[in-house]
């Protein structure tokens, strides 16, 4: 019995060293492995490119799935045909609005919305963080409302869900804060440019709506991902473009007025859009909590209501934006579907539907030019000599530039759909008319409404186009101390400064280079042995930064703090005083722009 | 043993712990690559669901298109295009559904995208690379019907583009032969335009084309160049498919036509009765034929004629003249005895008065035999101009007046 306990606790023994040895084999095996991963390990900037191609790769395969599902929706729900029956037009987006309320109050509380303004609030207050729950979320809830007729598109969910992707990878990655924040716009410009199949107009989009800023930071990331998220989708779902667009034919410079008339209802069509989200949608929100289960549900009646009559306006409609565009309805009834989109897209959104607004506004500013450029071809021949089509596709950038307000955007997609660098002139013109006249009576831009509607302010590219850029020549003063050149002698430099009474002078080089001397340091020059000795040689290495008049004058306050002054230089030769900046100067110069903001903009360069 | 556990466990912690990014990036990667392979899955099931639909429905609208439900052919053909946007093959139904639909703009609309789409248009569907791309006959030749019918000039551009275009065999009918009906197209056209240079020029490459031993192709083209008021080349087509088919009874009748336009009456009776004979319903030919015997029976200056004849047969022009002069009067309501004449018609018929001294010395004076019939036959083109077509014997003696060239500058046909 005791030698068999002996023999167990032997049989023990054993096992418990062979377990050590293996731990401590694969201890070393691990070090091994981490030693060669430390070899392999990247900078997390070379890092953050990969992941953008990484994540792009993601958000196309994601993006795919989602249009999949959308159109997978529609055939079960709404059937085949491209009219569904009077029953089903009015029966499922009633019901999908039920399914979606239950879902967002229930479930997924965060899916509400476009998701660009959520993506902007993930950016600039959550440090990037957008919650994978949003992902599925947006996922399931815009795939049934959009397959079952809600007039909404799949673009700005898909950015949203992009944005979540790159969001969730970005946190296990526990990369640094600034490229935590970094990634999501990386996200959302993958997830808009698979959707859209519009790679450069997803990235001026995210640019000029989500960031917010043209820092070049992230820029490579955007495009990157943007890029290889196309390919992925082109890859599943073809090469096609969203919309097939027709041969633009060149136009005449008399053409243009018929352009800028499309411009000017572009803007009041915008405007009517915008006024309506911004009416509506408030007051909704404001309405009793028990409210918000049917007000989806209420919209998808009102939609199939419309849709009865007017089946062009249920779903993302880029079918029929594909017909307008291919000149298949008169401008009569252009005009009556723009309108009707209008109702069925707002009607939609104001509900808390979740889905977007890239597809009815691509919808409605091709009905839009389609009923203008028709009408005008009918009536003033000569102002509309092209083709229905082409003011169709104008009409598309008039609406991103007078609806969602992104006017770099709204050239580029008229431009990306088409293919054709002839149409940019009549876009210009267009989209420059409808956005002054969106502006003029609506101040917020779409997504800063919306944000503000929900008690978020947001920084917005539109108000910091119109903050006054403030420059080193706005706060630059003409030397208020002697300048000597370096080949002068101390003792000269001495009775300089004697002369003018002055606590410092500043010493130029030849080189173009400064240095500031301090009476103080001058006189434990002048009574050492150094009053012979050329300043050249007592000065060397204390040198001053300098500034250029027309640098940022935010740039140039780092330089100014703890020294006396600093020398503002010509770029064409830096030996040339063209006057001095102190830390005075410079917070003055602020003062006096918060007091006269009118002030700086005049200062803006190019 | 629980020590050793806890050791792995917390070499694994650390080694986690450590390892972090990597192994985040690794799933990535998995999962990268796991949702490849789900979205190809799904991606396939999608497309082989959205190609059946995509079938169903161009199906459904061919099946409309030929039933000549245009509008329903519309609805399914746009269904189906949802499914398959690039189908070219869809895009041309459709666009000749629109036209069957006279929706013009609409279908002119989408030949053009036809025609501007590249000729590959990234698809492997053979059948679609026969239909677009900017030289493809058939689409030009269908914009050439659409500019037809909205009387656009645009039309011959089109017609010309579908001539000189690529053609594929469809149907059992070769390159060749669509290329030529194209042609027989644009001859329509350029005679519903009563273009006739053009038409003509058209016709003798149409005569040149047709196949040999294909007799009924050369008769429709002889029929045309009759239309195409080309009847000695239309006689000769019409001899060719003689030739080439004795007794085709199309052909015998337009032989005799043809006969009849250049004015050989006497050739135009044997194709004539033969064509009768043949098919013995065939009105037009008994009535050509009824014709070309009376121009014939009553042609005073026919060859080898006795003088006794020649002069009956004028003074039989002379009093059928002056009755259908009588008339037209009298459907006129105009009084031909009026003195002194004034209208037209009274001026003929009292040149016709001044003729009847001239009957009593017809035989003997051959030279009042051509007064004789020119006052005739001059009488009928008035009648003809005044009162409507002429019948039987006036039809007659107004051709033998033109084949003699015998109307006075006077009548309104001749001016």
């Amino acid at each position: 019995m005791a030698d068999r306990q002996e023999i167990q606790l032997d049989a023990g023994e054993q096992s418990e060293r062979k377990i050590s040895s293996l731990t401590a084999r694969a201890s070393a095996y691990a070090a091994r492995i981490r030693e060669l991963l430390g070899r392999l390990t990247v900078r997390e900037s070379y890092l953050f490119l990969f992941l953008s191609m990484v994540i792009g790769v993601l958000a196309g395969l994601l993006v795919v799935c989602f249009e999949v599902a959308i159109d997978s929706m529609r055939i079960w729900f709404l059937g085949s045909a491209l009219s569904p029956t009077p029953l089903r037009t009015l029966l499922v987006p009633t019901i999908a609005g039920i399914f979606v309320a239950l879902l967002v109050i229930w479930v997924f509380p965060m899916v509400r919305g476009s998701g660009v303004n959520q993506t902007k609030s993930a950016v600039y207050i959550y440090d990037g963080y957008v919650p994978f729950s949003t992902v599925i979320g947006k996922f399931i809830t815009c795939a049934l409302a959009i397959g079952c007729g809600f007039s909404l598109g799949p673009e700005d969910p898909s950015l949203q869900m992009g944005a979540g992707i790159a969001s969730a990878i970005g946190r296990r990655l526990r990369l640094s804060k600034e490229k935590t924040r970094l990634l999501a716009p990386v996200g959302a410009a993958a997830g808009l440019a698979a959707a859209f199949n519009a790679p450069i107009s997803a990235v001026l989009f995210v640019i000029e709506e989500v960031i917010g800023s043209w820092s070049a930071g992230g820029l490579g990331g955007l495009i990157l991902a943007a890029g290889s998220s196309v390919v992925v989708m082109r890859q599943f779902l073809g090469n096609q473009s969203i919309l097939r667009v027709p041969a633009i034919p060149n136009f005449t410079p008399p053409e243009l007025i018929g352009y800028a008339v499309l411009g000017v209802f572009g803007g009041f069509a915008s405007l009517i859009f915008l006024k309506f989200l911004a009416f509506v949608r408030p007051r909704l929100r404001r309405l009793s909590p028990w409210t918000h289960y049917l007000q989806p549900a209420v919209a998808g009646l009102l939609i199939g209501l419309i849709g009865l009559f007017f089946p062009q306006v249920m779903g993302a409609g880029y079918i029929y934006a594909d017909q307008i565009l291919h000149g298949q309805y008169g401008w009569q009834k252009m005009g009556i579907l723009g309108g009707m989109k209008i109702l069925a897209t707002g009607v939609a959104f104001v509900s808390g539907t979740p889905g977007g607004l890239f597809a009815p506004v691509t919808f409605i500013g091709a009905a839009l030019g389609g009923a203008v450029g028709g009408a005008e071809h009918l009536f003033l021949h000569h102002l509309a000599a092209g083709s229905v089509s082409t003011f169709a596709l104008v009409g598309v950038g008039t609406l991103f530039a007078g609806f969602l307000r992104v006017p770099i955007t709204s050239v580029f997609i008229a431009i990306e759909l088409s293919g054709n660098y002839n149409i940019i002139i009549p876009v210009l013109v267009s989209n420059t008319i409808a956005y002054v006249i969106s502006r003029r009576y609506q101040s917020v831009p779409l997504f800063d409404l919306l944000s503000r509607q929900e008690g978020i302010e947001l920084p917005s590219i539109e108000e910091q186009r119109e903050q006054p850029v403030l420059r080193v020549e706005h706060a630059m003063n003409p030397p208020p101390v002697p300048v000597v050149r370096s080949e002068m002698l101390v003792a000269e430099a001495m009775a300089t400064a004697d002369s003018a009474n002055a606590a410092s002078l500043l010493v130029r080089f030849p080189s173009g280079r400064w240095v500031a001397l301090d009476r103080t340091e001058l006189l434990r020059f002048f009574e050492g042995d150094g009053h012979t000795r050329k300043l050249a040689d007592v000065l060397a290495g204390h040198w001053l930064p300098t500034v250029h008049p027309d640098q940022p004058l935010d740039s140039a306050l780092g330089l100014v703090q703890g020294r006396p002054l600093v020398p503002v230089v010509s770029r064409v030769d830096s030996g040339k005083l063209e006057g001095v900046l102190t830390l005075d100067a410079v917070l003055n110069a602020y003062r006096d722009a918060s007091l006269d903001p009118g002030n700086g903009s005049s200062a803006a360069v190019p | 043993m629980q020590k050793a556990r806890e050791q792995i466990r917390r070499g694994v912690e650390r080694a986690a712990e450590l390892w972090s990014r990597e192994a985040v990036l690794l799933t990535a990667l998995v999962a990268l690559v796991g949702m490849f392979a789900v979205t190809k899955v799904a991606v396939n099931f999608y497309s082989t669901r959205r190609a059946h639909l995509g079938r169903m429905w161009f199906n459904r609208g061919v099946q409309a298109l030929k039933a000549s439900q245009a509008n329903l052919a519309i609805e399914d053909l746009r269904t189906s295009l949802s499914y398959d946007p690039d189908s070219s093959e869809c895009q041309f139904r459709l666009a000749q559904a629109l036209a069957a639909a006279n929706r013009l703009d609409e279908a002119e609309s989408y030949f053009k995208a036809l025609l501007n789409s590249p000729p590959d248009n990234g698809q492997t569907n053979s059948k679609a690379l026969l239909i677009s791309s900017a030289g493809s006959g058939e689409i030009n030749l269908e914009l050439a019907r659409l500019e037809a019918r909205k009387d656009d000039s645009d039309a011959v551009n089109y017609y010309n583009n579908a001539i000189y275009g690529v053609w594929y065999s469809a149907g059992g009918v070769s390159p060749l032969e669509r290329r030529w009906q194209a042609r027989m197209e644009l001859t329509h056209y350029w005679l519903s335009q009563h273009n006739i240079p053009q038409a003509q020029s058209e016709l003798l490459a149409l005569a040149a084309n047709v196949p040999p031993g294909d007799y009924a192709r050369r008769t429709e083209v002889a029929q045309l160049q009759l239309q195409a008021q080309a009847p000695r080349p239309a006689l000769a087509q019409f001899q060719q498919a003689l030739r080439e088919k004795l007794r085709y009874p199309p052909a015998l009748e337009g032989a005799g036509s043809a006969e009849i336009a250049i004015e050989n009456y006497r050739d135009a009776i044997p194709y004539l009765q033969d064509a009768a004979l043949l098919d013995p319903k065939n009105a037009q030919a008994r009535k050509q034929l009824a014709l070309a015997e009376l121009v014939v029976a009553s042609d005073p200056f026919t060859f080898g004629l006795g003088e006794r004849e020649r002069a009956d047969r004028a003074i039989s022009a002379l009093r059928q003249a002056q009755a259908a002069l009588s008339g037209c009067a009298t459907q006129r309501g105009v009084s031909l005895q009026a003195k002194p004449a004034q209208g037209v018609l009274q001026q003929t018929w009292s040149w016709g008065q001044q003729m009847l001294p001239l009957t009593r010395r017809l035989s003997r004076n051959p030279r009042n035999v051509l007064e004789v019939m020119k006052f005739a036959s001059t009488a009928e083109d008035l009648v003809a101009s005044e009162c409507g077509p002429l019948q039987g014997k006036d039809q007659a003696l107004w051709l033998i007046g033109k084949k003699y060239n015998l109307m006075q500058a006077s009548s309104p046909s001749g001016k």
